[in-house]
């Protein structure tokens, strides 16, 4: 059987950094990359901002404790106050120690790295290469992997957690080229394969593989999905599709303009205008459209975000990919012309329960998680804009320190349970591939798309939320029958599909069991019914399990220690 | 026009065939929707790789009539002002091993990007702790070679790798050393170059293909070149690629004109060319491609000056007074 001391699953920025670090706390481990895709494709090339960590140049007013706070702040306090403050001191380290890898940051005039202001900070500490950061500092991780010789077993898509006796004994993997199903025995399994927003299929700004696999597998194993609820949608997705506008077309000092031509944000956010935090701006956005002041109508509705008085020159320098994502989705120039935006399901803040944020270890012994799949929480009801690169980084880190440091004390194990996985995932490809007359995949992943779009959306009610998760479990149901269409073992990438889609359904059903339950508004959660937050009841995380079908709701209570929550103003 | 025609190549890991679809026009679509479409609508066995759809992670490249492109990144009214109204041609990528229909291997790929030994050797004014400083001219001198997505499209049609493999690599490697080589961080610029120069860095045979396929605009052929000045600088001038090199600046200085019938011997060596080019250059004589004559005048003499020799003279002097 084959067999690492570590398999890390998935190649983004948590995972690379996962095995970097992991392979520089003990060089001598056996250590294995395993991803559904080429090492590249991940969703954190897709971050353009900036990665944020407080650098101590003399003079500045910014602080640890500064960006500590406003990640506490912008979180609606649902972040967990200890593991925040670990969080930006590691952060502030990651940025210094990517920059003498290799990662190319843009430069101030004396040689630093330049920085700019992004929603929700104080004070400008968001790191950046152009608009481009999350693929810089993805190929720069990538590129210093492959100097520290990590290997990687692309085209694996992952099945399973083999979990006996309690503690994690490996994967079982599907090799998509093939279609040969293998176990891999390792002593820690490290998870890092992404976000679940592929849930809003139709308006998401995700790639398409961000389908929450690592998630659905941890469900599986008995993990808990902790904040399931909380899903961050950005305010600018370019209007068609939900592509991404990055907030830094807003940090550069761009406008957003409904159609009266009015900025209005002065009427949401006076002081902190179009840069307040993703929720706060995402709702005036909607706002505008349900009271009439956007552009368009049903799925078009949209209002302008204008970045023509910042100059072609400036435009081109700062922000030359968004200009390409206009040009391609909206056929517009934004040097000439205002580009028409609304908000798109962006990032998970929710994800696998993790125990222990110092080795982002879960309740499973030898079962670490790092950056979007993973849940501490940093980000708790709202993550702040730069904080995902940054959160990749540091919890990819610390995973990769904490399988290397499990490695030592643990053996391999539990043959059986791999190999009956194993055989019970060759049965499925037979049993699903032969499948005649059920829904289309396809047809079922649009529905759930257009189901949580009304019903866990931007605005949510007990009835919208109700009537969504009765539609889930419909569509659950009809999961069980639906057809692949293609029983080839060979590169079979649409029964690859089908098990993303099964692993969003149960993670939908997860998100609406906790939402439903959550009786007021906090961060990205937004309860028409319950319009203010409640600390005396919900200060806590929500904490989903499922067993034989049933899908429990726990809570634990926020780690508060220095910040009082408070109104959040900006 | 309302529909659209797709010839797509086919292969299910055993049998090779090419698949004609057709499929609602809409303006403004790009080729990746028009294959989601594809996949969705009309037959689930397609196989393509996507991911961001919006060309930055460099999963869907494909060719459409024998050239590269990102799918997502390219829009079907754009091909057909290019080619017509006639069916579109739908392959994978060049140069790669194909593992079904249009998606390719990159296993091995990925091992050839080690020999360009990615990854920055700091100077050691630099430490993990405290980072770097760079200024933002020296930051840009690298960021185009940044911009690589790992595509492969300016693999696709090298006419280079389309001859051989075995000593040559995909233009994308060349530009990851080069983007460590150019990095004014790095306390080891060399080290990039001296792992492509053993990995035909000499070889490349200046057809542009990759400048004009990285959707991009990345121009790897240059990054070649650059690479090339570097390795010769700093003492790397044996071989026949520096020799080659040499013989065409000599004439050019002298001349102005390239003496062919003295270029073969000087890159080569006059044994080899007597040994190996001579049955060629009999043949060329036999067919009329080159007159005897002519061939012994240039053996013994150069080419007369052109006209305004001095003029090139000193275009080409501060090139040869940099190095």
């Amino acid at each position: 059987m084959e067999s690492y001391d570590i398999v890390i699953v998935g190649s983004g920025g948590a995972g690379l950094r996962a095995a970097v670090g992991a392979l520089q706390t003990n060089p001598y481990l056996d250590i294995m990359v395993v991803t559904k895709t080429m090492p590249t494709r991940s969703a954190t090339c897709m971050a353009e901002g900036g990665i944020n960590g407080v650098l101590d140049f003399p003079g500045q007013q910014d602080s640890l404790d500064a960006h500590s706070f406003d990640t506490v702040k912008g979180s609606d306090y649902l972040g967990d106050q200890d593991a925040i403050d670990f969080f930006v001191q590691k952060a502030s380290e990651a940025v210094r120690e990517t920059d003498f890898w290799g990662t190319p940051y843009s430069r101030e005039a004396d040689g630093r790295v330049a920085c700019r202001l992004m929603g929700g900070h104080k004070h400008a500490r968001t790191n950046f290469s152009a608009d481009k950061t999350g693929h810089i500092l993805l190929h720069s991780n990538f590129d210093y992997a492959l100097k520290n010789g990590v290997r990687f077993r692309v085209n694996s898509q992952l099945l399973d957690v083999a979990v006996k006796d309690g503690v994690c004994r490996g994967v079982v993997v599907r090799d998509t080229d093939t279609g040969e199903v293998t176990a891999i025995r390792a002593k820690a399994v490290v998870l890092a394969t992404g976000g679940y927003t592929r849930m809003f299929w139709a308006r998401t700004s995700t790639p398409y593989i961000a389908t929450g696999d690592g998630v659905g597998v941890a469900l599986r194993a008995g993990v808990a999905f902790k904040d399931p609820e909380m899903v961050q949608f950005h305010p600018t997705g370019v209007a068609n599709g939900g592509v991404l506008i990055t907030e830094a077309a807003r940090g550069e000092g761009g406008y957003l303009v409904n159609n009266a031509g009015e900025r209005f944000m002065a009427r949401y956010a006076p002081d902190r205008m179009e840069l307040a935090p993703r929720d706060i701006t995402a709702r005036a956005i909607e706002t505008e459209i349900i009271e009439g002041r956007g552009y368009g109508e049903g799925l078009g509705a949209h209002v302008l975000l204008d970045l023509r008085h910042l100059g072609r020159e400036r435009i081109l320098e700062r922000l030359p990919q968004i200009r390409h994502v206009g040009l391609l989705f909206e056929n517009l120039d934004l040097v000439e012309k205002p580009i028409p935006v609304r908000p798109t399901a962006h990032y998970s803040m929710g994800g696998i329960d993790v125990v222990d944020f110092e080795h982002m270890k879960t309740s499973v012994p030898g079962l670490f998680a790092a950056g979007e799949c993973s849940c501490v929480s940093i980000h708790g009801a709202n993550r702040l804009g730069g904080n995902s690169l940054a959160d990749a980084m540091v919890t990819g880190k610390q995973a990769g320190i904490g399988a290397a440091c499990h490695v030592p004390g643990a053996s391999f194990g539990g043959d059986a349970a791999l190999e009956a996985l194993v055989s019970r995932w060759r049965e499925h490809f037979r049993e699903a591939t032969s499948r005649r007359g059920g829904a289309s995949v396809p047809e079922l992943r649009e529905k759930l798309a257009a189901v949580l779009w009304e019903g866990m959306g931007i605005f949510r009610t007990e009835d919208k939320l109700s009537g969504a998760l009765s539609a889930v479990t419909g569509l659950q149901k009809e999961f069980e029958t639906a057809v692949v269409g293609n029983d080839n073992p060979v590169c079979n990438t649409a029964y690859a599909h089908f098990l993303e889609v099964g692993n969003l359904l149960s993670l939908a059903r997860c998100s609406l069991v906790a939402a439903k339950a959550r009786h007021e508004s906090r961060g990205a959660h937004t309860r028409e019914d319950y319009p203010t937050r409640d600390d005396a009841a919900f200060l806590k995380h929500s904490l989903v399990t499922v067993q034989d079908g049933d899908y429990r709701l726990d809570y634990r209570p926020v780690t508060v220690t220095r910040h009082q929550p408070q109104e959040r103003k900006y | 026009m309302d529909t659209l025609t797709f010839l797509i190549d086919r292969y299910d890991g055993v049998n090779s065939w090419r698949q004609r679809y057709e499929f609602p026009y809409r303006p403004g679509m790009t080729v990746l929707a028009s294959l989601i479409h594809i996949k969705e609508r009309i037959d689930p066995t397609l196989n393509f790789t996507a991911s961001c759809r919006s060309a930055i992670c460099g999963a869907c490249a494909v060719r459409v009539n024998g050239n590269a492109l990102l799918a997502c990144d390219t829009m079907v009214d754009d091909l057909l002002t290019v080619w017509g109204e006639g069916a579109l041609v739908v392959s994978p990528l060049g140069n790669a091993k194909v593992v079904s229909d249009l998606v390719v291997e990159w296993s091995e790929k990925i091992e050839r990007l080690r020999l360009a030994r990615p990854g920055l050797h700091a100077k050691p004014e630099f430490s993990a702790e405290k980072g770097c400083r760079q200024s933002p001219k020296d930051m840009q001198a690298v960021a185009r070679q940044w911009d690589c997505i790992l595509c492969g499209s300016c693999a696709s049609e090298c006419n280079k790798l389309t001859d051989s493999e075995k000593d040559f690599l995909e233009p994308f490697v060349f530009t990851h050393a080069a983007r460590y080589a150019g990095d004014s961080r790095s306390a080891d610029p060399l080290r990039h170059v001296e792992g492509m120069l053993e990995n035909g860095l000499w070889k490349c045979v200046h057809c542009m293909e990759c400048v004009s396929k990285c959707p991009k605009h990345i121009r790897p052929g240059e990054d070649i070149a650059a690479m090339r000045h570097m390795a010769v600088e700093a003492g790397h001038t044996e071989g026949p690629g520096p020799r080659h090199a040499e013989a065409f600046r000599t004439d050019l200085e002298k001349t102005g004109r390239l003496n062919e019938v003295k270029l073969v011997p000087r890159t080569e060596g006059m044994f080899s060319a007597a040994t190996k080019r001579l049955p060629f250059t009999m043949r060329m004589f036999a067919k009329g491609k080159l007159g005897v004559l002519e061939a012994a005048r240039l053996f013994v003499a150069d080419n007369a000056p052109v006209e305004n020799i001095d003029g090139l003279r000193k275009v080409i002097a501060p090139e040869r007074k940099e190095s």
